[in-house]
């Protein structure tokens, strides 16, 4: 087995030996247009090892843009272009030869609406697994409870795994069963756009608790419009206006010692 | 009350009016197929009517042909339904419905294998890789298909798709009016049925599905076949039996190039006869109202109209059952 597949197939392999918190993804000057219009001005991040950073900023900012260009989704929209760099363990995300399918099989994504397949709960989180390995109907069913015990889902659904469509789950269920899809596929990095903005409070509380739960094996970035949901659940905190990334550091000092005049103004609710 | 107010009573009614209409004609449509096919079965009743058949020269001429008939209408349905020979128009009068069926199989057959799969390519390419430059032209173009008359269709299968395959493939095997070349042509003219309305459907599918597809690793074609197909598949079955239903139903390109000689056959080269292409042949003859021939007329119309129906509602079970919701 080559060291990429090794690495795929069992993550904790490559996190042996990196310390949490040392950077593993980096966005050099990224810049992304939609047609004429800029989205992102150039962003230069780090984003740290098993750690949840937070995107922050007012609508239209570019903080979903910034996920989305780092799994190379973006390039899915007609009309986008993108410059810069996404380094992902040293390596160029956009250098050639890099397939996206393969750096969107590392770099998971959920989605701000929950959008399960109209399948049965089973096949929404064997779809990744079934699309790029060949696995023993065990395996597969291994896998699949796996992933749903580590999105907190499992015991609600484990009755009905076959029968019930994943579109009968309610909202917040939805959105942890995209996350089991995601996270069946042994992703390195999971990216989380607003995932609760769609949630009522008592699912966002659990969405968040699983986040918690989850660094410890994954890098986490999620990007949010809810301060205090930043605020609560996030180790780093990056604030982007305009396209442009004001400030990044500790979401502890981000909040309570902003650098910058335009963060405090923001955090402080003078606008956005 | 207002002026408005009258005014949109006046419009509710017209509305209802027409909708009630179309009920009505429907219904009125399948109470005179009902009520001649019933005059059909009923022959062997009238032609042992003394009375009735001195009247009637062509109650006479089925006395004479199929005395075995006479008085007994059980035999008829049997025979129509169970036989092999279909000769109401010759001396012979032979009421074996089954060759005027194998011929609308085996046409409707051939038409589905090329605009089913076909269509169904067409529709993925076109709603999830043709850039939209590429749609916009390639669309209508295929639309274009199912606007050209059925009549340049049956002359295009019959003075330049039979001898084409006369000559480059199948030799003098092939006769110069067969079930292929009539389902070949069929099959172009229903493409844009399945094609056009799988692709609405295909397109209809939520963009977030295909995103959540993505960004599992899924590439545009995984994306195509294992999340948009399912999604719309109730739409795309639905094109399919729409489709079938027009094959069933089409007339002159069958009468034109597959030909009006019943034939139990399942081997396409042979000519046949299509239910539809029956009715044409009757209908275009001096047919006197109440004869015989005219009898025969509504009972193959009949289960013409009875297998669509029959079709239409299996496919709605078949569709209700599979389909993948999504909301």
């Amino acid at each position: 087995m080559d060291a990429a597949v090794e690495a795929r197939l069992r993550p904790e392999v490559v996190h042996r030996g990196v310390a949490p918190g040392a950077p593993v993804l980096r966005t050099e000057d990224l810049r992304v247009w939609y047609g004429a219009q800029p989205a992102l001005r150039g962003v230069t991040l780090d984003v740290p090892e098993r750690r949840i950073t937070a995107v922050i900023g007012p609508s239209g900012c570019g903080k979903s843009t910034l996920v989305r260009a780092i799994n190379r989704m973006n390039e899915l929209i007609p009309g986008v272009r993108t410059e810069g760099r996404v380094l992902f363990r040293g390596q160029d995300l956009y250098g050639a030869g890099v397939d996206p399918v393969e750096v969107r099989l590392r770099i998971g994504m959920v989605f701000q609406k929950p959008n399960p397949f109209p399948k049965s709960v089973y096949e929404n989180v064997a779809f990744g697994l079934r699309l790029h390995r060949r696995l023993s109907r065990r395996e597969l069913d291994e896998r699949v409870e796996r992933a749903l015990r580590q999105a907190a889902l499992w015991d609600e659904v484990k009755d009905d795994l076959h029968r019930k469509s994943g579109l009968e789950l309610s909202g917040g269920q939805q959105q942890r069963l995209c996350i089991a899809r995601a996270l069946a596929v042994e992703p390195e990095v999971l990216l989380l756009d607003e995932p609760c903005s769609a949630l009522d409070p008592i699912s966002t509380a659990r969405i968040e608790a699983l986040m918690e739960e989850l660094k410890r094996d994954y890098t986490l970035v999620i990007v949010t419009h809810n301060m205090q949901q930043a605020a609560r659940v996030s180790d780093f905190t990056a604030f982007l206006l305009d396209g442009e990334l004001v400030e990044f550091g500790p979401t502890e000092e981000l909040f309570t010692r902003p650098r910058d005049r335009r963060t405090e103004d923001y955090i402080t609710g003078r606008f956005g | 009350m207002g002026r408005g107010r009258r005014v949109e009573r006046w419009l509710e009614r017209g509305l209802a009016a027409s909708a009630l209409l179309s009920v009505g004609v429907t219904v009125a449509i399948v109470a005179v197929l009902v009520f001649e096919t019933i005059q059909f079965f009923r022959l062997p009743l009238d032609a042992a009517d003394p009375r009735l058949v001195s009247v009637r020269a062509d109650l006479q001429r089925f006395a004479e042909a199929r005395p075995d008939l006479v008085g007994r209408p059980g035999k008829l349905v049997q025979e129509f339904f169970t036989e092999t020979t279909w000769s109401p128009l010759y001396s012979t009068k032979r009421f074996g419905v089954l060759p005027l069926v194998a011929g609308t199989v085996l046409t409707s057959a051939v038409a589905l294998a090329v605009a089913v799969p076909l269509g169904l390519l067409a529709a993925v390419y076109l709603s999830e890789f043709a850039p939209e430059s590429v749609r916009a032209r390639v669309k209508p173009a295929l639309e274009l298909l199912a606007g050209v008359p059925t009549i340049v269709y049956g002359y295009f299968a019959l003075t330049f798709v039979t001898p084409f395959l006369q000559d480059h493939v199948f030799g003098p095997a092939m006769a110069g009016q067969n079930a292929l070349s009539a389902g070949l042509v069929m099959g172009i003219m229903i493409l844009p049925l399945v094609s056009s309305l799988s692709e609405d459907v295909m397109r209809a599918v939520p963009l977030d599905l295909r995103y959540g597809a993505f960004a599992l690793g899924a590439t545009r074609m995984e994306v195509a076949v294992r999340v948009v197909v399912p999604a719309a598949l109730s739409g795309i079955a639905a094109a399919c039996v729409l489709a079938l239903s027009r094959a069933l139903g089409e007339t002159m390109i069958v009468a034109l190039a597959a030909g009006q000689s019943p034939n139990w056959t399942a081997n396409p080269l042979e000519t046949v006869e299509t239910i539809t292409a029956f009715i044409v042949q009757v209908s275009l003859g001096d047919t006197p109202y109440g004869s015989v021939e005219y009898r025969t007329l509504f009972a193959v119309g009949m289960l013409l109209f009875a297998a669509t129906f029959a079709m239409n509602v299996f496919s709605v079970r078949v569709v209700r059952r599979f389909r993948e919701r999504y909301l």
